[in-house]
């Protein structure tokens, strides 16, 4: 059941990307939808409840380690994806003088 | 622009905490929960209080272009160190019965450079966005 | 407004889509990667944070990939900055 409700985050990230009109609006809906992807692909790690993956002395149920191993990469390419953006739209906006799309499509 | 002498403050006493605490995740990696990416990153942060401190002082950003550089090509060669042992790219160059404490050694070795190269790139990304805003917090 | 019901109901479809597909793989689902990570992991790593040697040891391939990515974006950025703003 937990990865359907993360899925609709994802759905709510899909929705401000269609309809946003600035461009920092469009980059943060990109964050919000990376974080929802996260969401559903640790949900789906620990299906069946544990602790985290770490050997001790104990045998206790543990969650499955590769969803999160898989999911440092995704944080950190998120990282460089937001930076390069905000950098295009820092020059976007010298150059055009707005960060509206409706407008810039206009001014050309 | 100054800020407020608070805020200076308490960035100076936190300044060596924040350090600490980021080599304390990246050297027990191995062990504990953290590594890496997520010490690099705390590192950063460390780095980039001092902004608050001095907000008219620029890193020098080609000394730490090169140092990132570098870290990664240390990278490169000490994963490619076990093809010389095992015969194989990409793994732990002691072999895989041998003993447990040796292997540590490339854990602790890769995880600390990593940390490294992470830390240094989001320091000089940010470092490039403050530059491009003209020497303003 | 027109397309907004359009999209309203593109999502919902989605929706629908995503959770019967979920509901039919919940039998699927197996730990046989799981069950071999926790019970060797410790002695072909020399980790006992089994994450660590996930991404140290056997998938250091996407670890390395990673790093040069964060390495070339640094590059593009201060690229992008240092140009002039007229060109674009």
């Amino acid at each position: 059941m937990n990865p359907i409700l993360s899925f609709i985050v994802v759905l709510i990230g899909v929705y401000g990307l269609a309809t946003s009109k600035n461009i920092i609006k469009s980059i943060i809906c990109i964050n919000i939808t990376q974080t929802a992807v996260v969401l559903i692909f640790l949900n789906l790690g620990s299906f069946n409840f544990g602790d985290i993956p770490i050997i001790t002395d104990e045998v206790i149920p543990m969650v499955d380690p590769l969803p999160q191993a898989l999911m440092i990469t995704t944080i950190i390419i998120g990282t460089t994806i937001t930076a390069l953006a905000l950098m295009l739209s820092i020059k976007t906006f010298h150059y055009y003088g707005t960060l509206d799309w409706k407008e810039m499509m206009g001014r050309e | 622009m100054k800020n407020s002498s608070i805020l200076v403050c308490i960035s100076r006493i936190l300044f060596p905490f924040i350090l600490l605490f980021g080599f304390y995740i990246i050297i027990n990696g191995h062990v504990s929960p953290g590594g890496g990416f997520q010490g690099g990153a705390i590192l950063a942060t460390a780095i980039l209080i001092t902004y608050f401190i001095d907000p008219e002082r620029i890193l020098n950003l080609k000394f730490l272009i090169n140092l990132e550089k570098s870290s990664f090509i240390i990278i490169l060669l000490i994963v490619s160190l076990s093809f010389l042992t095992r015969g194989v790219f990409f793994t732990n160059f002691v072999p895989i019965d041998g003993e447990i404490d040796i292997k540590k050694i490339f854990l602790i070795a890769l995880n600390f450079f990593i940390g490294m190269k992470v830390a240094l790139g989001l320091v000089s990304v940010f470092s490039t966005f403050i530059k491009e805003g003209g020497y303003r917090i | 407004m027109t397309r907004k019901i359009f999209l309203i109901a593109m999502l919902t479809s989605i929706f629908i889509l995503f959770s019967a597909s979920i509901f039919k793989s919940e039998k699927y689902l197996n730990d046989f990667s799981k069950s071999y990570y926790l019970s060797n992991g410790f002695y072909e790593t020399g980790s006992k944070n089994i994450v660590t040697g996930i991404y140290l040891d056997y998938r250091l391939f996407d670890s390395i990939f990673e790093a040069s990515i964060l390495l070339i974006v640094v590059s593009g950025i201060i690229f992008i900055s240092t140009r002039d703003d007229k060109i674009l």
